[in-house]
């Protein structure tokens, strides 16, 4: 078999509904180690939930922590394929596209909305995404695939122009299971007092102790703040590759065109699927995966039928690189951003 | 007969769908699996379905509601997160002009969304992190009569199915399939369409594959040039609200509440506990006072309203089963001496139903018919009260019909046994489980359900089973009472929760054996 038909049965109508991975992680520092998951807003209502770690509790007494969420997972994952990032070792999958806003430099993989963002649009890509998302509408995916790829593995809503909206194709999430919650408690102490040397007025208007308290000119305690969690259940990172839906949306009419746009875009959601997302996630969350526990990869079929399967990350680059080679990447380029057309975009807007 | 099963296999384990008025739905409704097969049909052939798939789709939507087999859920915590909000071209200009205001900052044009997660728990609700897919599956069943005649249709629908990748969010990724198959899925709940209260869900109408393909056609026109064309809702036409109930959670019958008003009118009328048995026979002679003025045929009003099988000329009573009105007298449940509205204090309100469910419009017309009549003492005719009908949603009521539901549940007022238990536990709880199949709950639950018992009450208020010996029917003096404390339960263990009203045991037609919930859901 070569390379390049290595994976045509996730491509077939009969294939596996989707790949699933269970990788079981752990902080650096060991099993019972301390991390740091997300914390959140508030629930509209904040009774719910008042803001911080998510964590939800079942009757029996168990519960889930989510410590990266679908969202997150994916900003971490897409600029991989940025040529600055992972020394450029996946920069040859995608054309690198960037708006240049003032001194900024903006990569269409850091954008939030991808092909659809507005920066973009306010470029000259603009003419060139909106004739893709066109495409798109009718059923052609190869000119978003030629320019912007990563849109099609991640998902994208044109919601400023044509509307075209294509389904993300992979989740990730990370979560800690049956955690013990901390909380931790801190004082600042100033290099000098400064009050009590006559360095600063003594006072007991609140708007200036605040004041002083922010300059860190006086003690300020901090207690009860989040302190992280122990995970007695374990952490785990789920990841769910879906190929009913890259063979049902990633679609070009010529039947030869499609087979290459499928394996390209299918070799690009392994890259991204395989990628290991461990490591540095923010403070006090550093997580490696666990060596005692098994790592689970599976095929599910739409009848609930789970088969093993077992592609290494180097295999699914191997795969991409020679699948992008067949189907042969946009051009990389650098524009500047318009502002001539964020104003027109404004106006529009506006009324 | 067979069963035409499309099973949906949320992968991760989690669905984020909410349905009107932005609530957590569950089960995921039977338009929103028609919308994903409408999706899945589009993204093959855009907007021209052929015609086999358009009557493929015409002929689903024209099925009746199907039955929905899913698994045990848990909701999750909702939290906001914020969002790009798709307005960096308003940042690219400021970082053009080297600005570096609040428009230049990329957190500025953020935006806050809610997201509430709905675990799926597998059949056997095992611990959500050693559960996998094969638990995640929900399935929606329709009867055929005959396959042959649609065999074209289930062919389309098949192969739609089978292409499926996403039904709610675009986190809830699945895996979808469907078959004819002989039997029933074996997932741990069906929830069936109701002609009662229950889970409202949307069901495809007949023009819903249309509706649906205008709307999202409206939707990809929805900006012209510079202007912004606001896409209405999806038509009514497209579905019908169907009120679904899970097999274990008995109907909550339609029910009248009243409230006793002082014949002054100043203040509400309350009665003693012990009396509630008076305050039922009174509420019923007024029921069949007016139901008598109000035309209906005696033989109603005798069996209906008085609960007499025989004649009237008859000596011997004959029961009449569950469908008869039952006059439950409602004592307030107070914060006197507790944190929580435990205390049973003075009976100021009242319930009329028919156990039995099905009944409506008779217990729709006792709400209109009794509102603002007198209740009369038998003995002297003296008026000791005014009835006024109350909205279902008053909060005492809710402690009766709480309407959430609730696992826990004990008496305000004893339970008469069916039968002597000699005092031995084992008949005892027999004899307790006995009374709750009577009324009405499926044998299962019966038989999962957590019991407790005894002769003093579980709340403060409440009096000793003593103090109603001497009162209940003479038919019935022979039977113990006692007080009893329910925990509804799955097969597994877990808790339940059900819908009131819970009155068991020999006076249930007259509010001896009432429950209260216990842990009311907010």
């Amino acid at each position: 078999m070569s390379k390049l038909d290595a994976y045509d049965n996730y491509l077939a109508d009969n294939g596996p509904a989707a790949l699933v991975i269970r990788e079981p992680l752990m902080s650096v520092e060991g099993t019972d180690g301390v991390i740091f998951p997300a914390t959140y807003a508030a629930a509209e209502n904040s009774r719910v939930f008042a803001g911080g770690y998510n964590i939800d509790t079942f009757d029996d007494g168990s519960n889930i922590c989510l410590i990266d969420s679908v969202g997150s997972q994916a900003n971490r994952i897409e600029p991989i394929f940025d040529d600055r990032e992972c020394d450029g070792r996946y920069e040859e999958l995608v054309p690198q596209l960037r708006v240049q806003a003032g001194e900024k430099e903006v990569s269409i993989l850091e954008a939030g909305h991808r092909a659809g963002d507005a920066l973009v649009r306010c470029s000259e890509l603009a003419t060139e995404l909106n004739a893709a998302f066109q495409a798109v509408l009718k059923g052609d995916c190869l000119p978003l695939a030629k320019s912007a790829p990563t849109s099609l593995v991640f998902g994208v809503w044109d919601s400023r122009d044509t509307q075209a909206k294509l389904p993300r194709l992979l989740t990730s999430t990370i979560r800690a299971f049956d955690v013990r919650k901390l909380t931790r408690s801190a004082q600042f102490t100033p290099a000098t007092t400064y009050i009590d040397d006559g360095l600063l007025e003594d006072t007991k208007d609140k708007k200036l102790r605040d004041a002083y308290s922010e300059r860190g000119f006086i003690h300020v305690p901090a207690s009860g703040s989040h302190g992280g969690i122990i995970a007695d259940g374990g952490v785990r990172r789920d990841a769910t590759l879906s190929l009913s839906a890259l063979r049902q949306t990633c679609r070009t009419t010529d039947p030869e065109e499609r087979k290459k746009l499928q394996r390209y875009i299918l070799g690009l959601a392994l890259v991204a699927f395989t990628y290991p997302t461990t490591g540095y996630l923010r403070q006090g969350c550093n997580l490696v995966l666990n060596p005692d526990q098994t790592r689970e990869f599976k095929e599910v079929h739409g009848n609930g039928e789970r088969k093993d399967a077992q592609i290494t990350h180097e295999q699914a680059l191997e795969f991409a690189q020679a699948a992008a080679k067949d189907f042969g990447i946009g051009e990389s380029k650098t524009v500047p951003f318009d502002k001539k057309l964020a104003k027109a975009d404004l106006k529009k807007k506006e009324k | 007969m067979s069963n035409f099963i499309i099973s949906v296999t949320f992968l991760n384990g989690t669905f984020h769908g909410r349905c009107d008025g932005s609530s957590a739905e569950w089960p995921p409704s039977p338009m929103r699996l028609f919308q994903a097969l409408v999706a899945v049909a589009g993204a093959k052939w855009r907007t021209d379905f052929p015609e086999r798939v358009q009557a493929a789709f015409d002929w689903l939507a024209c099925q009746s509601a199907p039955d929905i087999y899913a698994p045990n859920f848990r909701l999750g915590t909702p939290y906001q997160t914020s969002v790009p909000n798709n307005a960096m071209d308003i940042v690219g200009r400021a970082w053009s002009k080297g600005s570096t205001s609040k428009d230049a900052q990329v957190a500025t044009h953020k935006a806050m969304k809610e997201i509430a997660s709905t675990y799926l728990l597998g059949d056997d609700e095992q611990h959500w992190q050693t559960s996998d897919e094969s638990s995640w599956k929900v399935s929606y069943v329709w009867k055929i009569d005959s396959v042959e005649k649609v065999k074209d249709h289930i062919n389309v629908i098949k192969e739609l199915a089978s292409s499926l990748y996403e039904v709610g969010w675009g986190l809830d990724l699945v895996a979808g399939h469907a078959s004819l198959e002989a039997d029933s899925p074996s997932q741990a709940n069906c929830w069936s369409p109701s002609n009662t209260a229950g889970t409202a869900l949307r069901t495809p109408r007949p023009h819903a594959r249309e509706a649906l393909q205008q709307r999202h056609s409206r939707f990809l026109n929805r900006i012209s040039g510079t202007t912004l064309i606001p896409v209405p809702p999806l038509s009514p036409l497209a579905y019908e609200v169907v009120q679904y109930r899970c097999t274990d959670d008995p109907a909550t019958p339609t029910f009248a509440a009243f409230s006793f008003i002082e014949t002054s009118g100043a203040k509400m009328c309350s009665f003693n506990l012990l009396s509630g048995m008076q305050v039922a026979g009174m509420l019923r002679h007024a029921a069949s006072t007016v139901a008598t003025n109000a035309g209906w045929p005696d033989e109603t009003v005798n069996r209906l309203i008085c609960g007499h099988g025989e004649p009237k000329e008859a000596d011997k009573h004959e029961p009449v089963g569950r469908e008869r009105f039952a006059y439950i007298p409602l004592p307030s449940l107070e914060r006197r001496k507790t944190p929580d509205f435990n205390y049973v204090g003075m009976i100021r309100r009242a319930l009329v139903y028919i156990p039995s469910g099905g009944r409506d419009v008779e217990v729709h017309s006792m709400r209109r018919l009794l509102s603002g009549m007198e209740l009369i003492r038998k003995q002297d005719k003296k008026v000791e009260a005014l009835i006024t009908a109350l909205p279902a949603s008053d909060r005492m009521v809710g402690h009766y019909v709480p309407p959430k539901g609730a696992s826990t549940w004990s008496t305000v007022t004893p339970v008469i046994l069916p039968g002597r238990d000699d005092r031995k536990e084992k008949k005892t709880e027999k004899l307790l489980r006995k009374c709750i199949v009577q009324a009405g709950f499926p044998e299962h639950l019966a038989n999962n359900a957590l019991l407790d018992w005894r002769r003093v009450g579980y709340r403060p208020g409440t009096e000793h089973v003593k103090s109603y010996q001497g009162k209940v029917p003479k038919h019935l003096k022979k039977f113990p009472l006692y007080h009893v404390k329910i925990t509804w339960r799955q097969a597994n263990g877990r808790p339940l929760d059900v819908h009131g009203p819970i009155v068991l045991g020999g006076g249930r037609y007259y509010g001896i054996g009432l429950f209260a919930a216990e842990d009311l859901k907010k």
